[in-house]
């Protein structure tokens, strides 16, 4: 199983459809390898995670357009997550993600309920 | 907690200003970590105060340039402030919110950098406007992202509050007549009545009668009052295009009229306020009209308030994709079709083209098109003949190889030979060169001579060396 975190500074990076990295992490081998997501638009980022084969999707704020191709790509997004890279991939690991202290300040609702920014721009 | 030492008491009166401003304020440590929020920041955000305190800055605001331009990071690197970043952030209802943000760095009473200050502008609503006008259906569908339009794009909305009157400069088919309706859309006075008047198009005895409108009996077979155009766009807003165009005579009348604010119907007797707001446009240079003494200084003046420019086509050829998307839109609704795109030849020989009827020329060629076209893609030959025969030159562009020293010294004999009615004694003077270095020159190079050459003996026979 692969999965991929935004990643800025061993941090979860704020907006995932700026973030210039993600990190792939094997879980069933520990590896990990970075892919640089620099310039690239929400469409190209969901189809570098899909061909990198990407099940999960951890990541901060993000666009419904960049959820909505994410989601149509097969990935499942957790969205609006802060902190510490390692200790979210550890609470992915344990499931305990859905800690409140994981979601980023004030957007708890978007965490319970993803599709609801989806209203926009849609 | 560090953080307690920048925050302002709530008695302070600078606490009450904090909070009554309508731009987001938040302070940071030097870590990155929020220490003070107005209320502002909290309405933005949408995330309450009491959630923020010690929390990251880029987790809170979640802007589009926190991780690659962070202006708080810059401002504390190089101490100077950063003015009006443009960026978005997210709220906490998942809304991207377009904003300009600020930073400086923040110092305590001994001059210690204890961290910065970042003020952010919700942009919301101008965004909103410049959306409105670049997709454009209330405002009569005025399409580009090319910078100088998007300059004016930003202008257009002081421009509509002001009531000055508006000069728009621009080729012909650029879009005047849009401008001249956006402008008027977005003023307060939109709900009243747009009139344009083209100027160009009407002798001068008509468009005085048009404008200024007649009473009974002014002249023979004005049977009735006519009200004129500026009567009709009381309150609301003329149009006067081409006003290059217009005669002295009645560029007086025009002065009168934008200078007083009056004018006098035909056969009236007394003068009408003219409360409409003017806007006025032409293809022509003014400047050089003025200096030609064609157009009245004084009244160039007077239009000359807010002059805008709108680029021609050819100069923000960026736009052509955008408008061919909306008008295969537009055309689609039109004529019940389903065309997706043009090809890639097409959009090639577009971009190539330099419209010197703009984007009028731009639609005329693409309605061509979709009249013709039967598929999904619209292709060359939907094209105009006339079109492609225009451009193809330009195709055909690409360079030749070059020609070899004797093409171009054979060129040269021949012309200079033609110059002198192939008289080779004043040929060879010419070029400086002896008689019988162009002789052979002449069989070298294979050109041939015609019958009669320049010595006045027609029957003389030319001498093939």
């Amino acid at each position: 199983m692969r999965i991929a975190i935004s990643e800025w500074n061993e941090m979860i990076s704020p907006v995932f459809d700026e973030t210039g990295t993600v990190r792939l992490v094997n879980l069933d081998t520990g590896e990990i390898q970075r892919l640089p997501l620099s310039g690239l638009a929400a469409g190209a980022r969901a189809e570098v995670l899909r061909t990198a084969g990407v099940s999960d999707l951890l990541c901060g704020a993000i666009s419904p357009f960049a959820l909505k191709v994410l989601t149509m790509s097969g990935i499942r997004v957790h969205a609006w997550l802060h902190g510490p890279i390692d200790r979210a991939l550890q609470a992915f690991t344990h499931g305990d993600l859905d800690d409140p202290r994981f979601t980023m300040p004030g957007c708890q609702a978007l965490r319970d309920n993803p599709e609801q920014g989806m209203v926009e721009e849609t | 907690m560090q953080s307690a030492q920048f925050r302002i008491p709530a008695s302070d009166p600078l606490a009450t200003i904090l909070e009554s401003i309508t731009e987001g304020v938040m302070t940071v440590d030097l870590d990155d970590k929020i220490t003070t929020f107005n209320r502002a920041a909290e309405k933005m955000t949408g995330v309450p105060r009491h959630n923020v305190f010690g929390q990251r800055c880029s987790d809170v605001l979640r802007s589009s340039i926190c991780e690659a331009n962070c202006p708080l990071r810059e401002t504390l690197e190089t101490g100077e402030p950063v003015i009006a970043r443009r960026a978005y952030i997210f709220n906490a209802a998942g809304h991207r919110i377009p904003v300009s943000i600020s930073a400086s760095t923040l110092r305590d009473a001994d001059g210690k950098l204890i961290g910065g200050v970042e003020t952010f502008r919700d942009l919301s609503v101008v965004e909103e406007l410049r959306k409105t006008i670049t997709v454009g259906y209330s405002f009569e569908d005025i399409i580009s992202k090319s910078l100088s339009m998007r300059k004016l794009f930003d202008i257009l909305p002081a421009i509509a509050r002001s009531n000055a009157v508006v000069m728009i400069e621009g080729e012909s088919g650029v879009g005047k007549e849009l401008l001249a309706r956006a402008i008027h859309n977005l003023g307060p006075n939109k709900d009243k009545p747009l009139v344009s008047v083209n100027c160009g198009a009407l002798p001068d005895s008509l468009l005085e009668s048009e404008l200024f409108g007649y009473k009974a009996g002014a002249f023979t077979d004005a049977r009735k009052d006519k009200p004129g155009r500026f009567a009709v766009a009381a309150g609301g807003t003329i149009f006067l295009d081409e006003i290059g165009d217009v005669s002295m005579a009645m560029q007086v009348r025009l002065l009168r009229v934008l200078q007083e604010k009056v004018y006098t119907p035909l056969g009236a007797v007394h003068e009408e306020p003219m409360t409409a707001r003017v806007i006025v446009a032409t293809h022509r240079d003014l400047e050089a009209l003025v200096e030609q003494e064609k157009f009245r200084l004084d009244l160039y003046f007077r239009i000359n308030v807010m002059r805008l420019t709108v680029p021609p086509l050819r100069d923000r050829r960026e736009d052509i994709p955008l408008l061919l998307d909306h008008l295969i839109q537009k055309y689609n609704r039109l004529y019940g079709k389903r065309i997706a795109t043009v090809s890639a030849d097409v959009l090639t020989l577009l971009m190539h083209h330099d419209f010197p009827g703009n984007v009028r020329e731009l639609e005329n060629l693409i309605e061509h098109a979709f009249i013709l076209c039967t598929g999904l893609v619209i292709n060359t030959e939907h094209l105009p003949l006339r079109f492609i025969e225009q451009v193809a030159p330009d195709q055909a562009a690409i360079p030749q190889p070059p020609e070899s020293f004797e093409d171009v010294e054979r060129k040269h004999l021949i012309s200079t030979l033609e110059k002198y009615k192939w008289h080779r004694d004043r040929t060879a003077r010419a070029l400086g060169i002896h008689k019988a270095t162009l002789f052979r020159k002449i069989k070298k190079l294979g050109i041939e001579l015609p019958e009669q050459d320049g010595r006045s003996n027609p029957a003389a026979t030319v001498a093939k060396p």
